[in-house]
């Protein structure tokens, strides 16, 4: 390391250079973080405009006269608060099943050794591979048999069943680590299995619950697809589908008054609201959000 | 606690092991029956059938006619939907994967506000896609969004219109999908951060300097994780749906057709047909199974092991 060093030392331009290269790289990626910032910027800023303010040309980037008209908007022509409180019952009773059952799951095979564990594990898994375009037909077709279209039941029942192969798959990976002797003599104090599953390996196993449950809450709180072929009735929509619907219904007005420009700050402020309680979650839990991209992969797909 | 050790009493310290093992396991199992083997069964079977659901009744076997029916020439929209989705992903992954892996490098340098910088590019990622969806459709309207009223401000007469022309559509939503580009980013930076600093102090001492390092360390060690988000972003890619449906639905002159669009269209609208509809899904799981398979073989050759293997 002193050798290195040394011979940097003699190089008397080496600093000069050294600062240069730190230079181009703070404006590369101060650049780099305006540009990524600027849409979010634009995005809220609209969401603050009158209507004439948004037409006026040349764009400001800040609102001249901040107004709540378009939030007020969205909420008087739409059940804003309805979308909000469905969304929040199904990512609720999403979120809880995956998290619970998954690690009630994983419990049974960390813990029981038994013949058949590495078979049944082995088809679990072999089930990720299928993609869920393939699943969700026949399941369409079921629910609409069953009467389930227009409810939120084929959004809170699946999760009760296992909660999800790749969350199985999580929360063993970390009980996994847990000693087997930290089981062991709770057996030997007489704990029954179901009470070392809730007081050991539950808290135990709280970094992965974590992860798993905003992985959960955004998937759950940004699926527009599930919505959209379940949810047809008004009164069950979500907030991804409510949006989506304000905006198709914006183009329809359009459409029907022969007009040019959607009311983009209306939309904006409905862009504002739903974004919001993700960039708040994200803010609380940033270091979970790291974790879970780790163990995750990404968020998307 | 009564249960358990009334079990225990009665069957043997064994066979109780077999029956807790079991009970725990039972709602996953319950689970993949229902959400996964029966699903799988009961979609390869209607993609052999006409199957509606307006008309169930009249559904008929019809062998590989659906299969066939997409290759026959006689659905131009088939074709068009699975270049459209070819050129989307490759254009997607190429750039994301880019993109991701040089902001990942530059954020390694030690810079003061690294977490800053790191949240800054991470949080796109998160935004709902339809929220994320609905602000770029604005960004790019050719009359009065943002890019273009930026494109007439520098001089620009006539500026790209964007998604409203059958020849930009689709490049305007790679522009966009690359927005999204931070989970990928996160992924190199962790992979990064686990290069041990020994090969870099080694390296130093032989006189390597940054693009030696690059190309010779760092390059070969990130081989993995480069490998892992290609293959799942090529995975994600080929079946993105909300980007195109909520920004252009199919696009001018289908442009933006995707194939998990079409496959929507087919299945969840009038009059719902399932049986094509699944035909087309199988046909996506061996597209995707069949270039999964494509990067493992090329992968072998290219990626590192630092362990020496699997």
């Amino acid at each position: 390391m002193t050798y290195v060093e040394n011979k940097h030392m003699k190089n008397s331009n080496y600093y000069l250079k050294k600062r240069l290269t730190l230079g181009t790289l703070y404006f590369l990626i101060i650049i780099l973080g305006i540009s990524m910032l600027l849409p979010l910027i634009i995005l809220i800023s609209t969401s603050l405009k009158s209507y004439e303010e948004m037409l006026m040309f040349p764009t400001t980037l800040l609102p001249k006269n901040i107004t709540f008209e378009a939030f007020i908007t969205v909420f008087r022509d739409n059940p804003f608060f309805r979308y909000l409180g469905n969304t929040a019952i199904i990512t609720l009773f999403t979120v809880i099943g995956s998290v619970f059952t998954s690690a009630f799951v994983a419990y049974g095979f960390v813990r029981f050794k038994v013949r058949g564990a590495k078979l049944l594990f082995g088809l679990f898994i072999s089930g990720m591979l299928i993609p869920g375009q393939i699943l969700i037909i026949p399941m369409f077709e079921l629910y609409n048999r069953m009467g389930w279209i227009n409810s939120f039941l084929p959004f809170i029942i699946p999760p009760l069943f296992g909660g999800g192969i790749f969350n199985i798959f999580l929360q063993r990976q970390f009980m996994r680590g847990i000693s087997r002797e930290v089981f062991e003599s709770a057996e030997i104090d007489g704990a029954s299995e179901l009470s070392i599953f809730i007081k050991i390996a539950l808290p135990m196993n709280k970094p992965v619950l974590i992860t798993i449950a905003i992985f959960t809450f955004l998937n759950s709180w940004n699926d527009l697809f599930g919505p959209l072929i379940y949810l047809d009735d008004p009164e069950l929509w979500t907030l991804a589908k409510g949006t989506y619907m304000i905006y198709q219904n914006a183009i329809g007005e359009l459409g029907a008054t022969g007009g040019t420009i959607l009311p983009w700050n209306i939309l904006s402020a409905a862009n504002v609201l739903v974004s919001i309680p993700i960039i708040i979650l994200y803010f609380f839990a940033q270091k979970h959000f790291m974790e879970g991209v780790k163990l995750t992969g990404s968020k998307e797909s | 606690m009564k249960l358990g050790t009334y079990i225990s009493h009665k069957i043997g310290y064994h066979r109780s092991k077999n029956v807790w093992f079991w009970l725990f396991t039972l709602p996953a199992t319950i689970g993949f029956i229902f959400f996964v083997v029966y699903p799988v069964i009961r979609s390869l079977y209607l993609s052999f059938t006409d199957m509606t659901l307006l008309a169930p009744d009249e559904a008929k076997f019809v062998g590989f006619k659906n299969y066939a029916s997409f290759f026959s020439g006689m659905d131009p929209l088939f074709w068009l939907s699975l270049k459209n989705t070819f050129i989307f992903a490759f254009m997607n992954v190429a750039f994301t994967i880019v993109f991701a892996l040089l902001v990942a490098l530059l954020l390694n340098n030690n810079l003061k506000g690294k977490n800053i910088f790191r949240t800054i590019f991470f949080i796109p990622s998160l935004l709902p896609a339809v929220a994320s969806a609905i602000m770029f459709r604005w960004f790019f309207d050719p009359s009065n969004g943002v890019v273009n009223s930026l494109l007439r401000l520098v001089g620009m007469s006539s500026p790209p219109i964007w998604l409203e022309s059958a020849q930009t559509a689709l490049l305007t939503l790679v522009i966009i999908s690359v927005y999204g580009f931070g989970g990928k980013m996160i992924i190199f930076m962790t992979g990064l951060n686990s290069i041990s600093e020994s090969y870099y102090e080694a390296a130093e001492i032989d006189g390597a300097g940054y693009w030696t390092k690059l190309f010779k360390i760092t390059l070969p060690l990130l081989s993995p994780i480069i490998f892992y988000n290609i293959l799942m972003g090529t995975i994600g890619a080929l079946q993105v749906f909300t980007e195109g449906f909520v920004i252009s639905g199919s696009g001018p002159g289908n442009s933006t057709l995707f194939y998990v669009l079409r496959l929507y269209n087919m299945a969840y609208k009038q009059p719902f047909r399932l049986g094509q509809a699944s035909a087309m899904a199988w046909l996506l799981f061996i597209i995707i199974g069949f270039i999964t398979l494509i990067y493992f073989l090329v992968s072998k050759k290219y990626v590192f092991y630092q362990d020496g293997g699997e």
